[in-house]
């Protein structure tokens, strides 16, 4: 078996599941319950917040833990939008359907939303956000990689813009660079944060909303006042613990990771780029974790199917919506050619694959390129 | 944007002999406390300390001084040659950057302590005064009441020029002073009182009396953090805490005597078993958070019925203040936060609903025979626990050993 999806998910980490195991088995009372036992577990609770906090350098950030980073996006947006009635909302036309959705449900809602155009490597055009900020303006939401090409946003350059706008509050959804990519900003620059734990060899079912303590969000959830009260509900402590495991491990990782896992997607391209009936839609300023590329005579999920024979897994799109016989969003308004979003598929990478791997792959779609 | 940073000492001119012993304490303090930055360099001169800067974040090291006792105040410096050009030129460079360009109004002040500078202080001012005048739009002169003050401090080993002052904590450096045992309950006052107490030099010993099942883990773990923080103050971070299990006793009282006097009985128990500890472990006083009327036990009656069992004097700090002032402070030292947590402590278990204002000695001792606490004294002092506690080390009153993610 040769598994190419990992930024749909990845396998969970031994030392990880170890560390699930052992909390859910010895610390399983409730945080919120008075007796020692809970207060044991909240001990435990504050002290992997608080080293999340270090390990990303938020100082001043609530932490909320959330099911998965959808339900985490839907609380930063929404808990930003509905403490104003109307306002204008600017988000760009290739992010996660977890925050895409979600915007096109507050347009009809009567807020103002404005996508931004992306070029043809995938990225925003900061000119474009600089004309559409204004005093009305409440949120913007922009994905830090993109998890269909891998395309790296100028988050830099979105802080500064948003930062001019006092009353506007940036939202960066940081599920596929996390532990992967170096930002060239401050996560605590950032006024909410969403990480997940499943793409960086954490259990599923754990994402984090990450947010500026001065931040006052509406609810959407109504229950106790566990989580500042914004999501109310029994936290599970080992999914917690988990999820501070697996960014302890991974973030003084990345950089090793970063050069190995560049080398594989150099030596992926190398065998195939001279194909020419291989588009890759993916740039090559874009994250090494990520191959995106199309055969315009195949379509994307035949592709899967014919790869799937052969034990080798990759995804059409992303995962979340490849369920949908439609062109894909972001490679569409990348490439501006519908044959090209319907005939794409995403091989993601990770530092658990062999050299051995990627010449296999290569050489099976370059078999069905050239047929 | 600057070099250095000056720091000057507190109180110490009312010292004489102690006096270089006090600036070794300070300066082993800030030399100690600095060196999470490696690149920091120090000079000390009689009067002065010098942290030069070399490249790290002068609010870090800021936010250090911050938590030093003994400092006056301190000044962010930049370094120039001793000549007219050199002071004027960085001058306007650093009023530009601080007044944002905005004018304003400023004057010069000049401390002349190398003295073979070729002019007086005042001649000194005016020249520089007059270099930046026309260089800084829209800024004037105004030697009696002005936005911005720049000095010039020429000195032998250096020429600095320096615009922003900040204050430091003032006081002596701790264990200057003696020891003390700090009464401890994890409301707002105690620890207020035991950081003014601690900027005067004195080496703090904190005393708990815990009544399980009555109060819980959590309002130990609350006193634990508040010590924590207060350990940031002292020289070697840390502070030592005494645990008195306290339930038997208040059981006794509960049981035995006239409700009405329960405060006043269990309060005396409480300075019985503090003088005790400060007779065994050789500490000087004791210190409290009281302030004169705040509750019914903090009248001057009930203060003085319940000092009369103990010869060990006893410092309270608070005792003029007012509840707002005590809030400040406790704010302004980090300790509110932790302090307004809702847990029950022993003085908040049994609390009568009508409290004995005034009482009287011959009463309190009436009813306090009723109760034969001697023996369950002796046996409270005899199980006393004691922690360590260190702010660079959470200590947590749930978990034995830390569980490693």
């Amino acid at each position: 078996m040769r598994y190419f999806d990992y930024s749909a998910t990845t396998p969970i980490d031994k030392e990880v599941l170890d560390t699930y195991i052992k909390v859910e088995n010895n610390y399983f009372a409730n945080t919120t319950s008075l007796h020692s036992l809970g207060q044991k577990s909240n001990v435990l609770l504050e002290q992997a917040s608080a080293e999340i906090k270090d390990l990303l350098g938020v100082k001043e950030h609530n932490i909320v833990y959330t099911s998965n980073a959808t339900e985490a996006n839907n609380l930063a947006i929404y808990g930003i939008a509905k403490k104003y009635s109307h306002g204008k909302l600017i988000t760009s036309k290739i992010e996660h359907p977890s925050v895409y959705e979600v915007f096109k449900n507050l347009e009809t809602e009567g807020y103002e939303v404005v996508y931004l155009d992306v070029d043809e490597k995938g990225i925003i055009d900061s000119n474009q956000l600089r004309k559409e900020m204004n005093k009305n303006t409440i949120l913007v939401s922009i994905m830090w990689v993109n998890n269909i090409v891998g395309a790296i946003q100028p988050i830099k350059e979105v802080i500064d813009i948003v930062r001019k706008y006092p009353k506007a509050k940036l939202h960066v959804d940081a599920v596929q660079g996390v532990a992967k990519i170096n930002p060239d900003f401050g996560f605590g620059e950032i006024d909410l944060l969403t990480i997940s734990g499943h793409k960086i060899y954490g259990p599923k079912g754990i994402g984090a909303l990450i947010y500026h303590q001065n931040i006052d969000l509406s609810k959407r959830l109504y229950g106790s006042s566990a989580q500042f009260g914004v999501k109310p509900g029994t936290i599970s402590l080992a999914l917690i613990v988990s999820l501070c495991k697996a960014l302890k491990k991974f973030i003084p990782l990345w950089e090793k990771h970063y050069q190995y896992v560049f080398g594989l997607n150099r030596r992926f391209r190398n065998q195939l780029t001279n194909n020419e009936k291989i588009v890759f839609n993916s740039s090559l300023e874009a994250s090494p974790y990520i191959i995106n590329i199309s055969l315009p005579h195949v379509n994307g999920e035949t592709l899967v199917h014919i790869l799937e024979e052969k034990e080798i897994y990759v995804s059409t799109g992303s995962a979340c919506s490849s369920k949908l016989k439609k062109p894909e969003k972001t490679v569409y308004h990348i490439t501006k050619s519908e044959l090209l979003a319907t005939t794409t598929i995403r091989i993601s990478l990770s530092h658990l694959l062999l050299p051995t791997d990627i010449d296999e792959i290569a050489r099976e779609i370059g078999a069905i390129a050239n047929v | 944007m600057y070099d250095l940073i000056m720091v000057r000492y507190g109180e110490m001119t009312l010292k004489k002999k102690n006096y270089r012993q006090f600036l070794q304490k300070i300066a082993d303090n800030i030399i100690n406390k600095c060196s999470v930055y490696p690149e920091l360099t120090f000079r000390r001169t009689d009067y002065r300390f010098y942290i030069n800067l070399n490249g790290v974040d002068y609010s870090k090291v800021i936010n250090i001084l911050d938590t030093i006792v003994g400092l006056w105040s301190y000044s962010l410096c930049k370094r120039t040659e001793p000549n007219y050009e050199s002071i004027s030129e960085e001058a306007i460079k650093l009023i530009k950057e601080v007044s944002c360009g905005k004018p304003k109004t400023f004057k010069v002040a000049t401390n002349r302590g190398n003295k073979s500078f070729p002019a007086t202080s005042i001649e000194i001012s005016q020249e520089v005064a007059r270099r930046i005048l026309p260089n800084v739009e829209g800024l004037k002169v105004d030697v009696h009441n002005p936005d911005l003050t720049l000095d010039v401090d020429l000195r032998y080993e250096g020429t600095y020029i320096f615009v922003q002052t900040m204050k430091g904590l003032g006081g002596y450096p701790s264990g200057i002073a003696g020891k003390g045992l700090l009464m401890m309950s994890g409301g707002i006052d105690s620890p207020v009182a035991g950081f003014l107490t601690l900027r005067k030099g004195v080496n703090i010993t904190a005393i708990h009396y815990a009544s399980p099942p009555y109060t819980s883990g959590k309002s130990l773990q609350k006193v634990v953090d508040l010590l924590e923080v207060l350990a940031n103050y002292t020289t070697d971070g840390k502070i030592k805490l005494l645990v008195v299990p306290f339930t038997k006793i208040q059981d006794a009282i509960h049981t035995q005597a006239n409700q009405t006097y329960m405060v006043t009985l269990m309060r005396r128990a409480m300075y019985k078993i503090a003088s005790d500890i400060c007779r065994k472990q050789n500490i000087d006083i004791i210190i409290n958070g009281e302030s004169i009327g705040q509750v019914a036990s903090q009248t001057l009656e009930s203060i003085k019925v319940v000092n009369e069992v103990t010869n060990v004097p006893i410092i309270r700090p608070l005792a003029t203040y007012d509840k707002e002032e005590i809030v400040e402070v406790s704010r302004k030292i980090k300790t509110y936060d932790i302090s307004i947590r809702p847990y029950e402590d022993c003085c908040t278990v049994f609390v009568p609903e009508h409290p004995i204002i005034k009482p009287r000695i011959d009463r309190v001792i009436y009813e306090e025979n009723k109760c034969n606490l001697e023996p369950l004294i002796t046996e409270a002092i005899e199980n006393i626990e004691e922690v360590n506690l260190d702010c660079f080390k959470k200590y947590s009153v749930y978990q034995e050993e830390n569980f490693e993610i």
